[in-house]
Order: C-alpha cells, then sequence, then structure tokens
C-alpha cells in the first residue's frame, strides 16, 4: 500500500550519524535524505512558542486568536543506517536538506537491494539505539512489506528480544 | 586643520564618551522644555483599560503581517549575489485560523538587496489587499534616503511605496506602517525644534494616542501619522494612507489591541510573528555561505579579521 509521502526538512545535525528533522512521523519510520536511509529514533515536541505569552491569556483565548502559536514543532530524532543500496554510510545530512518518509515500495526494493534480501544496518542500529522497540516497529513493518521472509524476520525479531530478556534480571 | 580627534583607541575613550553622551542628553532636555508650550494644541485620546478589552476589540479581525530579513553579497569572500527571503502572517483573530508563508529570491551584486525585499514585502502586502484584511508593515511608509543612494533607486522605492499606497485605498485595505523606534522630526520641526518627535512626546500618558497629522513630507503623496504610547518607552510613530482618516479612533484601536497580543506589549503581535519567520538564523547564513562556497576571499579582509 502506498502511503502519502511526509516530507520535512533537516534542523540539526547531532553528529556524523545522528540528526533532527522538523516533520510528521513516528518511531520506527524509515526516512531518506538524499543517499541517506535512516531510522525515526525518537519524536519530541519543542517547547511552544507560547509560553512567553501564558501571563496574558487563558488557553482557549490563545488557540482562537494567537492560532498560529499553540503548537510547539514536533523533531524527529534520526539515526542515519545505511545508503539507499544499503552499503555502509559514508556522508553526513545538512541542515536544511530534504527528509523524505519512505513507503512500502521502496522499503521494500531497498531491502533487495542486492540479489537477495537483507538487512546489513541492523546490528549496529541496536548499537547506537538501545530502547529496542524501534527495532521491534521496523521489523514488524518489514514482514508487512515482505511477507515471503515473514518467517526470517520474526525469528530475528525473537532473538533481539530472547537477548534483551538474557540481560535483564528478573 | 582643527578636528576633534582624540589620541588613542576608542576603548580607551569611555570615559569621555559617556559625558559626551550625558553633555548631549542634557541638550536634547533643554531643547525638549523649549518646545513643549508649542504642542500644547495637540489633542490626546485614552485607550480602553476593560479587563482583555484587546481581544473584543480583535474579535473576527483578519490581519496580515509581512517581514524580510536579507544576506547582503559578501564581497570579500567572494559571494557576489545576495538572497531576501520574506514572511507572511496572517491570522484571523478569535476564531484559530492561521497561515503562513515564505518568498524568498537571489539578488545579484550589481542590484540593490535593500530595494529588492522592499519590492517582495510591498507585493507581498498587496495580495492581501482585499477589502477586508488589516496589513501591518514594519517601517515608514516615507522613506529616508542616504546621500549616496542614487536618483534612480530612489524613484523605485518611490513607485513601489506609491503603487502600495494606491492600492490600499482602491481596495479599501487598511495598511499600516508601525515604525517601534522613529526619528522623524515631522511636529518637532513646526516648533522650530531639532528633536525627534518621539522624544518630544516621550512624556505622555501611557496609553494613550494623539490625532492624526498629515506629514510635510510628500514624496509618496499624501500620509497620515499619530504617536502612541503604550509602554514606559518612547511613544511608536503609526502611519497609514489618508483614506483612513476618518476611521482613525478604530485604527488607534486595532493596533494598541495588535500590541497587546504581543510577547511585550510594545509591538503588534502579528509583526512580532513575521519578523520571528523571516529571521535568517546565524545557522542558516552559515550553512547557506557553505552551500554557495567562496572564490576569491580579499586577503585584506582576512589580514583585519581578529
Amino acid at each position: 500500500m502506498d502511503e502519502q509521502e511526509e516530507i520535512g526538512r533537516v534542523v540539526r545535525v547531532i553528529s556524523h550519524n545522528e540528526f533532527e528533522a522538523e516533520m510528521e512521523v513516528e518511531a520506527g519510520d524509515v526516512v531518506r535524505v538524499g543517499e541517506l536511509i535512516a531510522v525515526v529514533t525518537s519524536i519530541y515536541q519543542e517547547e511552544p512558542e507560547y509560553i512567553k505569552y501564558l501571563g496574558n491569556l487563558e488557553k482557549e483565548e490563545m488557540r482562537t486568536f494567537l492560532p498560529d502559536i499553540t503548537e510547539g514543532k514536533k523533531i524527529a530524532r534520526c539515526v542515519v543506517v545505511c545508503m539507499n543500496d544499503l552499503s555502509e554510510a559514508k556522508k553526513s545530512p545538512r541542515i536544511g536538506d530534504e527528509v523524505v518518509k519512505v513507503d512500502d515500495v521502496f522499503l521494500r526494493n531497498l531491502h533487495f537491494s542486492g540479489d537477495e534480501f537483507r538487512i546489513p544496518y541492523l546490528i549496529p542500529l541496536l548499537q547506537k539505539c538501545k530502547d529496542v522497540s524501534i527495532a521491534r516497529i521496523l521489523l514488524s513493518r518489514l514482514m508487512e512489506v515482505i511477507p515471503e521472509e515473514k518467517e526470517l524476520i520474526s525469528v530475528i525479531l525473537a532473538e533481539i528480544e530472547y537477548s534483551i530478556m538474557r540481560g535483564v534480571e528478573l | 586643520m582643527q578636528t576633534d580627534r582624540l589620541e588613542g583607541c576608542l576603548m580607551a575613550q569611555i570615559n569621555k564618551f559617556r559625558q559626551f553622551v550625558d553633555s548631549y542628553r542634557t541638550k536634547l532636555e533643554d531643547m525638549r522644555h523649549e518646545a513643549i508650550p508649542e504642542i500644547s494644541s495637540i489633542e490626546f485620546f485614552e485607550l480602553e483599560d476593560k479587563e482583555k478589552w484587546y481581544l473584543k476589540t480583535l474579535d473576527g479581525i483578519r490581519a496580515v503581517g509581512v517581514d524580510g530579513s536579507q544576506i547582503m553579497p559578501l564581497r570579500e569572500i567572494g559571494i557576489p549575489v545576495g538572497a531576501v527571503q520574506v514572511a507572511k502572517v496572517v491570522v484571523v483573530h478569535g476564531r484559530g485560523s492561521s497561515h503562513l508563508r515564505h518568498y524568498s529570491a537571489f539578488v545579484p551584486m550589481e542590484d540593490n538587496v535593500d530595494l529588492r525585499r522592499f519590492q517582495m514585502e510591498a507585493e507581498t502586502l498587496m495580495e492581501e489587499m482585499d477589502g477586508k484584511s488589516w496589513l501591518f508593515f514594519d517601517g515608514s511608509f516615507i522613506p529616508t534616503f542616504s546621500a549616496e543612494l542614487s536618483d534612480v533607486l530612489r524613484r523605485k522605492y518611490l513607485d513601489v511605496m506609491s503603487s502600495l499606497l494606491k492600492k490600499s485605498e482602491e481596495t479599501e485595505t487598511p495598511l499600516i506602517g508601525y515604525v517601534d523606534r522613529s526619528y522623524a522630526k515631522d511636529l518637532a520641526r513646526t516648533t522650530g525644534s531639532g528633536i525627534s518627535d518621539a522624544f518630544l512626546l516621550s512624556e505622555m500618558k501611557m496609553m494613550t494616542y494623539t490625532e492624526p497629522f498629515l506629514s510635510p513630507r510628500k514624496e509618496v503623496g499624501d500620509i497620515c501619522f499619530f504617536y502612541m504610547r503604550l509602554t514606559p518607552s518612547f511613544p511608536v510613530r503609526v502611519e497609514y494612507p489618508p483614506w483612513m482618516r476618518d476611521n482613525h479612533i478604530m485604527v488607534a484601536r486595532i493596533i494598541a489591541a495588535e500590541c497587546m497580543l504581543g510577547s511585550t506589549r510594545g509591538y503588534p503581535y502579528i509583526l512580532e510573528r513575521a519578523h520571528a519567520h523571516a529571521v535568517i538564523s546565524n545557522e542558516e547564513r552559515r550553512a547557506f555561505m557553505k552551500v554557495i562556497g567562496s572564490r576569491g576571499v580579499s586577503f585584506k579582509w582576512m589580514s583585519k579579521r581578529r
């Protein structure tokens, strides 16, 4: 199923493989910045500008009289995982670069960039992002987009969850 | 040749500079006191002070604020092109509706960046002249030109300004020029004083405004202006085309109400928002320069960098 293309902009570069973008996405989504592929690892809302007006007006008055400032910007923190041929990322995004949420067709084609199905970025992603739910969301989506590899992906997911559980003292 | 040159660098003259400023201020104060009797006939009006009167005043008003910023061509580092960014914010107060648009342009070194910015701001305002909206422009409609500006550029400025004012009248769309810190001397000159109007009126009561006046400067035809004091700082100058004069009280109330919504209460909310969106941040400037790249850095300029 094709999704509507969500487009945002890089607003902050944190390191060579981490950046923040202003756009409407969810944690676990995959985005593209030029040739770079990145995974959204967290979302936060920037402090809304209305903070400086709070003393004067009630919330409802602000919503109707100052409608342009009631929402803070939604910021997606992203980790670069690979290039668009699944090779290792060799560059960094720049402020102002366009960020596009990739659709199912792109995601499927990406994982068949070689002759066979591959997820070479998974271990680096797990190393960079300690929140295992991000990998779970990503793998669950891959299972939907690439149903013929569902069994393999579910084994990988089970392995990840098992290794996490081993690290937890019960 | 006798000059007022001082021995030593500027930072070594701070005490002398302070003394100079103090004596200059005293001189201005004396001039103001002399001129005050000459303006005793000016009529002042008080603004409403009921709680949140400004929300009632603005309810249903469609306000449009336009502001711009620019990057000048950087000759020293070999970037021969400047850029302009204009932001337009539209808010329908009390209805929860708003939108924001940005426009930008590239300006080669042989063109004038300030003029291009002004043209874009005027163009953007004119698009919103629908006979219903209240349009806010950050600055005066009566330009003051530097001596270096060529006649051709002056003419271009005046033509754009005249078109803006003419269209406001034709479409009956209220157009406000808000001058936060004005050094105009239109009133003060009538008293024979050399001080600014804002300084002359610096003791007018808070939350009051003056009657409208016609500016004696006619470069763009007739312009009405008045002064309004909303904060302990100097009064602000407001200008509008003469066709709005019959609605002076409503004009002053709407502008004051816009200011009450602003974070400082001394500057219209809609211009505050347009300004916030128009600003090209230092980060963006750096990114812009980096992307463009430089060719032919001036070594004279480099040698002066600290």
